[in-house]
């Protein structure tokens, strides 16, 4: 198997954009792939450790569609080697990336995904979350990923950083614990928004079919997600209470404007009424809390901050632990 | 003497043809003056708060008056005689900002200005005094028992002496009010009724002979009024077992007349069962001079009540009926929920503010702005966006039937999101809006509006010119993404995309990706007869070796992909809906 190292000036690029890591994260997740109606997403992977063997798992809906379709899912293994850079495009044609450096083989895994990604209308977006972990051994391993979603078209991009998973073993990677919104927790949720700039929420529902752990790799697709604004309150920065009763609900992952949009005025976490007909808290931001209303259910809560003029941001709201 | 006799009735023949030629031009024109305040530096995007017209003082013989929060943060005053007073210069000086929300009362030329001040640690309320020309403002505060919440609103008993009342949280949640001799307060005190904030958004002082100043307020149990003299009490309304839960209460007027709404519903589908109870009472202490119920099969949560009107009547925003609604091909589906504004008046059914219209009769997102009535008419101003870039528009409503609307500006000429109406006399109201100049700058305008001659008077480009334009566009746009002319691609990039997507911005991007497009086709539908198109593309593109620093393989540089997406025609061209992530268009309708 023919290995190359890594040029270290790589890897200083990847530190200085904010690849590194404090701890060794032997399974990530890229929260935001896109594909389709003119996006598609350019994924790089680093395996800083002397693994062979990596399990890539999606789960991704159409965008625009009914919230509350079930996802859809592909999942495979490939081979690696260490210090193995990668990169592939994911476009809905292509969905296992191939080894640039002349690995070859799929580290004992299927020669081709168990489910190919495959969506119904190539032409309309989809989006959904990645997984990757070192398929064939519970802790070992230190992966990192960064990704480029892009429209050809518009000639727009925005990158993202992977997010680290508990890893525990082999196919069992899980979002930390304390940072799973389960039914009646709460999370904050802040946006200062500058005028017109709308930020979006994106939920991910991360509950497998047992409903014992939040397994990101058996994230049951018809997860139902449920997010309430808690007693309906919120504030905006010039401190004013505001209240109106929006809530959001949807299956396996969720986007939605912070604001609802003015042909559906209560869609979105915050009624069209109480965001543009007089208040503040479009042009300002504000806070509210978020509490997960349906029961069973783990919801990973990540804020999307998407304005043309600088780019856009994938950012959890959770809390998420570094462990060893 | 024969000649000055000819002389005489030759003028007084010019004088006739120049009469009746302005006569038939202002019988066509539903326009009777504009008047456009330059000296005016109303703050940018003033929310409804931030503005108020003094009703008693805008006439048709030119005078116009207003109270509104200018882009210093100060309080400004544009009397009848045209000059704009700042009523808070001193505080002003003193705390910059932290200024809210303005109500007033007219007395005897007397002028009651209330504002409220939050710049921790000072949490007032503000009363002003001044007069008609705003001569020597002078100010005093209130509030010291705590922490004033919401919006102050003032009334008087017209001998001198005021009720000011406003939501306060220094002990919990509860409602405050003062009651002053001029301007010396007499007594303050906080009510404690509420037991979450959203029991606050209620409470109006009000005043009647008989009874003297009372308050009006709910808790979560009930809609309650409070004699202030003696402090006696007595229930208006029972929320029964859900309380105030999925209700929107709304409690109207100052003096003389009360007008209660409380409209419920059982869930926010748009579908759902709404009901109204409307109360309303000459003297809220004795029994209400009606008592009405009605039921609705749609709706939405909020609606805004008509107050001068005759018997009980509102606005909201309501889908078209269920059976209506379902879409009946992929065009229609493409095209999405239709909401209106519409009007109700008792009981009867709702009706559009857009009623008969059958030209781009599939988009509507219609947004309630402002609306002023008399007993048998009400002007309504919308923010209307069938011609997808939003847009004031008015209608007028007489007898319960729409009589008029049209739009305020000239198609495609953007208004921002603000308005505010006084009625001036018979058919006539006057509508206060933001006009947007070419170079972005906006100017508050005033125009007097005749709803009697209220039309669209402009004419859109047809069906088939749109469908001839699109195929045109859309070579075009596909040429230029293989030339890789930047310019030409982002011309037809929405307005909206453009304001926040600047062309640098864009240029430096398509730098970056250095990308080949090898080919590129589109073929697009307009949809139905909207100014909505869907258009599908293919095309063939090289990626570099490295893309933004990261390494692509050789054998996947080179790719094939296809997109769907809105297209939609705006100022003579139609325009790609940009997205700003993926499935998020930045421009909505």
């Amino acid at each position: 198997m023919k290995k190359k190292a890594i040029a270290a000036s790589a890897l200083t690029a990847m530190a200085l954009f904010g690849a590194s890591q404090q701890a060794k994260a032997s399974a990530v997740m890229v929260p935001a792939v896109a594909f389709g109606g003119g996006w598609a997403t350019l994924v790089s992977i680093v395996n800083k450790q002397g693994v062979n063997s990596l399990h890539l798992a999606y789960n991704y809906k159409q965008i625009g569609g009914p919230a509350s379709a079930s996802c859809l899912h592909a999942d495979g293994t490939m081979s690696t080697s260490a210090n193995d850079l990668t990169s592939f495009i994911v476009d809905g044609s292509t969905d296992r990336p191939v080894p640039l450096y002349g690995d070859t083989g799929y580290g004992g895994g299927p020669a081709s995904f168990a489910v190919a990604l495959a969506p119904a209308n190539i032409g309309l977006p989809h989006l959904g979350f990645l997984a990757i972990e070192n398929s064939t051994s519970a802790t070992g391993g230190d992966l990192v990923a960064e990704a480029i979603v892009y429209n050809l078209s518009q000639r727009f991009l925005f990158s993202q950083r992977s997010i680290d998973l508990n890893h525990t073993s082999a196919g069992s990677a899980t979002i930390p614990l304390t940072s799973t919104l389960t039914s009646g927790t709460t999370t904050t949720f802040i946006s200062f928004a500058p005028g017109d700039s709308n930020p979006l929420i994106y939920a991910i529902g991360a509950h497998d079919t047992t409903g014992t752990q939040v397994n990101v790799f058996n994230t049951n697709y018809n997860a139902v997600i449920g997010l309430s604004k808690n007693n309906n309150t919120l504030y905006d920065r010039k401190e004013l209470p505001l209240s109106d009763s929006a809530s959001l609900t949807g299956t396996c992952i969720v986007i939605q404007s912070i604001c609802a949009p003015q042909n559906t005025p209560t869609t979105g976490l915050v009624s069209y009424n109480t965001c543009y007909g007089g208040t503040a808290f479009k042009n300002v931001g504000g806070w509210f809390d978020l509490i997960n209303t349906v029961a069973s259910t783990g919801t990973l809560v990540l804020k999307v901050e998407s304005n043309p003029s600088y780019g856009s941001a994938v950012t959890p709201l959770h809390r998420l632990d570094y462990s060893r | 003497m024969k000649r000055v006799l000819a002389f005489l009735f030759f003028i007084a023949g010019v004088t006739l043809s120049v009469f009746l030629i302005l006569y038939k031009n202002r019988h066509e024109n539903y326009v009777i003056s504009l008047r456009e305040f330059v000296d005016v530096k109303i703050k940018t995007n003033p929310l409804s708060d931030d503005f108020l017209a003094i009703k008693e003082l805008n006439k048709g013989n030119g005078s116009y008056a207003f109270l509104y929060y200018g882009d210093d943060n100060g309080l400004y005053y544009h009397n009848p005689k045209g000059e704009n007073i700042i009523l808070n210069k001193p505080l002003l000086d003193k705390y910059r900002n932290g200024f809210a929300f303005v109500d007033y009362e007219l007395e005897n030329k007397g002028l009651y200005v209330v504002q409220w001040l939050r710049n921790p640690p000072v949490k007032r309320i503000i009363l002003i005094k001044t007069n008609i020309d705003g001569t020597n403002p002078k100010y005093v505060l209130m509030g010291d028992v705590g922490e004033p919440l919401g919006k102050p609103k003032i009334v008087g008993d017209g001998k001198g002496n005021f009720l000011v009342a406003w939501a306060d949280e220094s002990q919990g949640y509860g409602v405050a009010y003062a009651l002053l001799k001029g301007d010396k307060v007499e007594k303050q005190e906080i009510i404690r009724p509420a037991i979450a904030f959203a029991n606050l958004e209620v409470y109006t002082p009000f005043y009647n002979q008989e009874e003297g100043f009372m308050l009006v307020y709910t808790n979560d149990k009930e809609i309650r009024v409070r004699r202030i003299s003696d402090g006696q009490e007595k229930v208006l309304y029972s929320f029964g077992p859900s309380g105030i839960q999925n209700k929107s209460v709304h409690v109207l007027g100052k003096k003389d007349r009360l007008d209660v709404y409380v409209w419920s519903y059982d869930s926010l589908d748009p579908y759902a069962n709404y009901r109204l109870t409307y109360l309303s009472y000459k003297n809220p202490m004795a029994e209400p001079l009606e008592k009405k119920e009605a039921s609705y099969d749609r709706g939405t949560p909020n609606i805004m009540p008509i107050y001068d009107y005759r018997g009980f009547a509102f606005f909201t925003s309501a889908l078209p009926e269920k059976n209506k609604n379902v879409p009946k091909d992929e065009d229609e589906k493409l095209l999405g929920k239709r909401i209106n504004v519409v009007f109700s008046a008792e009981g009867k059914g709702y009706v559009r503010a857009v009623e008969g219209d059958k030209f781009n009769d599939y988009t509507y997102s219609q947004l309630y702005l402002a609306h002023a009535s008399t007993r048998d008419s009400v002007m309504v101003v919308f923010l209307d966006r069938r011609y997808i870039l939003p847009q004031i528009w008015m209608s007028y409503i007489r007898d319960g039937k729409v009589v008029g609307y049209g739009p305020i500006e000239k198609p495609w000429v953007e208004t921002p999101v603000f308005g505010s109406v006084v009625h001036v006399k018979d058919s006539i109201y006057r509508v206060y809006y933001l006009h947007k100049k070419q170079d972005g700058r906006t100017v508050l305008r005033a125009v007097d509006i005749d709803g009697e001659k209220l039309h669209n008077p402009y004419p859109y480009p047809s069906l088939s010119e749109r469908e001839k334009r699109l195929k045109e566009d859309l070579e075009r746009f596909s040429q230029c993404q293989v030339k890789n002319d930047l310019e030409c691609i982002y011309s037809y990039f929405d307005p909206v995309a453009q304001q926040k997507y600047p062309f640098g911005t864009f240029k430096q991007n398509a730098e970056n990706f250095k990308v080949e497009i090898k080919e590129y086709t589109c073929k697009g539908k307009v949809l139905k007869d909207s100014f909505i198109a869907w258009v599908q593309c293919e095309y063939t593109y090289k990626l570099p070796p490295r893309f933004m620093g990261i390494e692509i393989r050789e054998q996947d540089r080179q790719r094939k992909d296809k997109s769907s997406g809105y297209w939609v025609y705006i100022k003579d061209q139609w325009r790609m809906v940009f997205q700003s992530f993926p499935g998020m268009n930045l421009i909505q309708w």
